[in-house]
């Protein structure tokens, strides 16, 4: 097992509103392993792009903290050291607002390279990232609008290495884009993986794609860790039911992709407000397995097996022997 | 005779650049009750096509062929006034982003008014208004219709949007419902939500409706402003038959794992200069010397399905 | 498929957005009519003298003829002379004043903007509020009536009132880019504030900038103009074309090509510089066709 890269402990953001706080993200635990691609699923409100702020410092915490490498890195990116901006670094989701349309890509690959100072020669080591990124050395000196949604995220993502990052911040970067140029992003982004030894936060709505590529899924939902767990384990046996809610409502194309869904759990409610969350488990209103406790309290996240966590009423840590009250 | 039929349908629009050829002979029957899909990556002329077929394209855009019939009368040749008949009594549409089609500035009920008496030619009274009102918003499964009514749209989540939206369109859509990707700006559980709820308006209400994407009978894959396959939605999803739908389907992530293909070469052509022949020649893996100068019709394949590719052509044609 | 642009690419798609308004054809034709003229001043008048200290009573106040085609003023100049210097007067009145203020706006605005949750911020906006609250031409007149009215002063009191606005377009337009994700990849690489503010964020704000100062161009020069007219601009025997209508509209409405010619002018001026700024505006406009 490799070490720990990052981690957080008890990270929490709070928004102070007009209307009142919101919780964005609420006493959220995690570690996550150097080399590894951590899946983060989650649905709007969910807090998953709150928590990739956090991390690359878009701002601090309000609670908890955030530690890289073994250091403390709670502050904003305002206060943290170069050489900490220099590790770790983020690829946006919206490709056209990612690249400054004023700028050609051999100026915006040249800001990190000056800041920095990682290179000897920056006209080369432009040419090199567009390699990297398999785009031919000619794109040096296109426009953004001149290239396709693919084509930009590319260009982000050699910017976002050009530091020679050890941690990306993935934020849904092909959730724009379609399917057949997705494919191509995600395979240079796991070539890259492995060359440079890279590890990865992917922060996404797609579980499919998850299955693809997450070595470990983290499951969010209003704020809160619902479920972690390797990525085998976690689709073989999804443990709680906005899991399953969220997997049987995944659309799929094949008759053999239906069959690995889990029981058909119909999706009912709506997702609640993050100004008003509801007491107790934030999903009791939409749990079809709802029980009393869920009303007043929110449970803790358990080990059910081993390195699956979840939080849920259901499942305490001997649920094997103990049996779920609809059965 | 189908309900909907769009023949060889041919559309361009004129920019700085010159004349973008986006549809390219486009063909599309649809009949009353039935369940027909478009699926297509961006720019291919799904959202081009729907709109022909509503009467709604651009200032620049020009119709250079083809014909659309809906029972029969040529909607493209059709008066302005007739067109409005439709659209008023039975056509409607759904867009894909739930906001944009709702008046920030009006509540549900003074909206849904609007519509329920442009959508008739009776005078109706303010409680038959409301009747009316509560009726639609019920089929668009939404719960506590008063309270929707005496709302304005900011203080509707975006699954409730779209639901009134739903309903709005089912005021006018006595026989043919088109919905432009009407899950796809929602999240993942409510747009399987919204899928299995129009799903059921139409089974109940037998109406047609060209969805863009599941719970449909028949589907059609359009690339770059062709048509390249047609089929039962199982049998093109289960057994792809056109190159791009074999590399598309491939590129889609699966629940099933298996990792992530490379996707499809290279790029949609330029619709400024589009390939002579057939569109998909610059990327498919299969390309032969026909492909580069003759558009490929539609060959059937299997019982049901058809694929515009050359490779299902009787006659052994070079490499 | 797609090849890196060259210049004249650039440039045609420029001109195709700008030349689909006809209008904007007009306002270019007039604007760079009004230009060369006042350039050309000196060869093109008719009678250069009557821009200065020229008397010839004998010839006072005639009507437009072959070899005077505006007529003469009441101290027998000659009037298309002096409309044609007026030109360059107020093109001047214009170059001053937008130089002096469109910079330090858009600076001031670029400031807020990005560092639009912090006090300094709150300051500069409070203060630009202040200075748009009054009229620019109440400003104007206070501002010229402390000091004595002369042409430079009329300069000083247009720019006191014009740099507020360039600093809130800015300003809004900026706070909101500072949002945007390429911002952000920048701050979080590590670059420079100022790198972000002039090298990010103001290249954004060109188009409406320049928008807008061709829009002011014209403003700016009735502002003046009005100044001349009740005496606190340019003083005689500037050819100002404000202090010419004010002089004119004495002899109303016998004579009335005193003031109505200049008058005219000066909606030829405003005219073609709006309808430029609309060109401009199309031109920098997003979306295809």
């Amino acid at each position: 097992m490799s070490n720990a890269i990052l981690s957080g402990e008890g990270l929490q953001k709070y928004f102070q509103t007009r209307r009142g706080v919101i919780k964005a993200v609420d006493s959220v635990d995690f570690v996550m392993r150097e080399g590894e691609v951590l899946g983060v699923v989650g649905e709007s409100g969910s807090g998953k792009t709150t928590l990739g702020n956090m991390i690359v410092g878009i701002y601090p915490p309000t609670a908890g903290k955030v530690i890289f490498k073994g250091g403390d890195i709670s502050q904003g990116a305002g206060h943290r050291s170069l050489e900490i901006k220099r590790e770790i670094q983020m690829v946006f989701q919206n490709p056209s607002s990612s690249l400054n349309p004023k700028r050609s890509v051999r100026q915006t690959l040249e800001v990190p390279l000056s800041v920095h100072k990682t290179a000897s020669s920056v006209g080369e080591r432009v040419s090199e990232l567009l390699s990297l990124v398999e785009l031919p050395p000619e794109y040096a000196d296109r426009y953004p609008e001149e290239l396709g949604g693919g084509e930009k995220q590319l260009v982000a993502i050699a910017r976002a290495l050009a530091t020679n990052p050890s941690l990306i911040v993935l934020d849904e970067p092909t959730s724009a884009l379609d399917v057949s140029i997705q494919a191509k992003i995600i395979g240079v982004l796991m070539r890259l993986k492995d060359r440079l030894n890279l590890s990865y936060m992917f922060i996404t709505h797609n579980l499919s794609l998850m299955r693809n590529v997450a070595d470990r899924v983290m499951i969010m939902y209003l704020g809160k860790v619902r479920e972690v767990a390797p990525t085998e384990e976690f689709f073989k046996n999804p443990i709680h039911p906005y899991t399953k809610m969220l997997l049987s409502s995944i659309p799929v194309v094949s008759d053999a992709e239906e069959a690995v869904k889990p029981e058909k759990i119909v999706s009912t409610g709506e997702i609640a407000g993050a100004l008003n969350l509801p007491p107790g488990c934030s999903f009791h209103p939409r749990c079809p397995f709802v029980m009393e406790v869920c009303k007043s309290v929110d449970p803790p996240l358990l080990e059910v097996e081993p390195e699956h966590f979840c939080n849920c009423h259901l499942y305490p840590n001997d649920y094997k022997d103990k049996k779920a009250p609809w059965q | 005779m189908p309900l909907l039929e769009v023949r060889d349908l041919r559309v361009e629009y004129r920019v700085y650049e010159g004349t973008l050829k986006v549809l390219n002979g486009v063909s599309l029957s649809l009949e009353r009750g039935e369940k027909v899909g478009i699926i297509g990556e961006s720019a291919c002329g799904k959202t081009t096509t729907v709109k022909t077929i509503m009467g709604l394209l651009a200032k620049n855009s020009k119709v250079a062929g083809g014909d659309v019939t809906y029972k029969g009368e040529d909607v493209l040749k059709m008066s302005k006034k007739r067109l409005t008949e439709l659209r008023r009594k039975n056509i409607s549409m759904v867009f894909q982003d739930p906001s944009a089609a709702l008046n920030p500035v009006f509540t549900v009920r003074q909206q849904l008014y609007d519509i329920i008496k442009f959508s008739t030619d009776e005078r109706l009274t303010r409680e038959e208004l409301h009747e009316k009102a509560v009726e639609v918003l019920r089929q668009g499964a939404l719960p506590e219709p008063d309270r929707i009514l005496d709302s304005y749209p900011f203080q509707l989540s975006g699954g409730m949007k779209q639901r009134v939206n739903i309903s709005m369109a089912l005021v006018s859509a006595s026989e043919l419902l088109i919905a432009d990707e009407p899950g796809t700006s929602l999240d993942v559980t409510i747009e399987d939500q919204i899928m299995r709820l129009l799903k059921k308006i139409v089974e109940e209400k037998g109406i047609s409706i060209i969805p863009v994407k599941k719970f449909v009978d028949r589907i059609y894959v359009m690339y770059a402003g062709t048509i390249v396959e047609e089929g039962p939605t199982r049998e093109v999803f289960n057994s792809p038959q056109h190159p791009y739908t074999q590399l598309l389907i491939k590129a889609v992530p699966k629940l099933t794992g298996g990792g992530i293909p490379e996707g499809i070469l290279g790029q949609v052509p330029s619709y400024l200069k589009p390939p002579a022949g057939c569109r998909f020649v610059t990327r498919c893996p299969y390309a032969m010397e026909v492909c580069d100068t003759d558009a490929p019709p539609l060959y059937g394949v299997g019982a049901k399905q058809r694929a515009a590719c050359f490779l299902y052509d009787e006659r052994q044609l070079p490499r | 498929m797609k090849s890196s642009r060259t210049l004249r690419e650039v440039y045609g798609r420029y001109w195709y957005k700008f030349s689909k308004n006809d209008l904007s054809i007009v306002g270019l034709a007039c604007i760079a009519g009004v230009v060369l003229i006042a350039l050309l001043a000196q060869w093109i008048s008719p009678y250069p003298a009557s821009a200065g200290l020229y008397v010839n009573f004998g010839n006072a106040g005639a009507a437009p003829s072959a070899s005077h085609i505006f007529g003469t003023d009441q101290n027998g100049r000659d009037i298309l002379s002096r409309v044609f210097f007026g030109f360059r007067y107020s093109l001047m009145l214009v170059a001053v004043v937008l130089s002096v203020t469109v910079a330090p706006g858009v600076v001031l605005g670029l400031v807020a903007g990005y560092y639009v949750n912090r006090w300094f911020s709150a300051v500069i906006m409070r203060l630009a509020d202040i200075f748009v609250a009054v009229p620019p031409l109440l400003l104007a007149l206070s501002v010229a009536s402390v000091l004595t009215p002369s042409a430079i002063n009329a300069m000083l009191a247009v720019s006191l009132a014009w740099w507020p606005w360039y600093t809130r377009l800015v300003y809004s337009s900026a706070s909101s880019i500072r949002n945007e994700d390429f911002v952000r990849a920048a701050e979080l690489v590590g670059a420079s504030r100022w790198h972000i503010m002039f090298k990010e964020i103001l290249p954004n704000n060109l188009g409406s900038v320049l928008t807008k100062v061709t829009l002011d161009c014209g403003w700016v020069i009735l502002i003046g103009a009005s100044l001349s007219f009740v005496g606190l601009g340019a003083q005689a025997p500037t050819p100002d074309l404000g202090t010419m209508i004010a002089e004119g509209s004495a002899y109303l409405p016998g004579q009335w090509w005193i003031s109505i010619f200049p008058a005219l002018a000066i909606v030829v001026v405003i005219l073609g510089f709006n309808l430029l700024g609309d060109g401009i505006n199309d031109m920098f406009a997003s979306g295809v066709a």
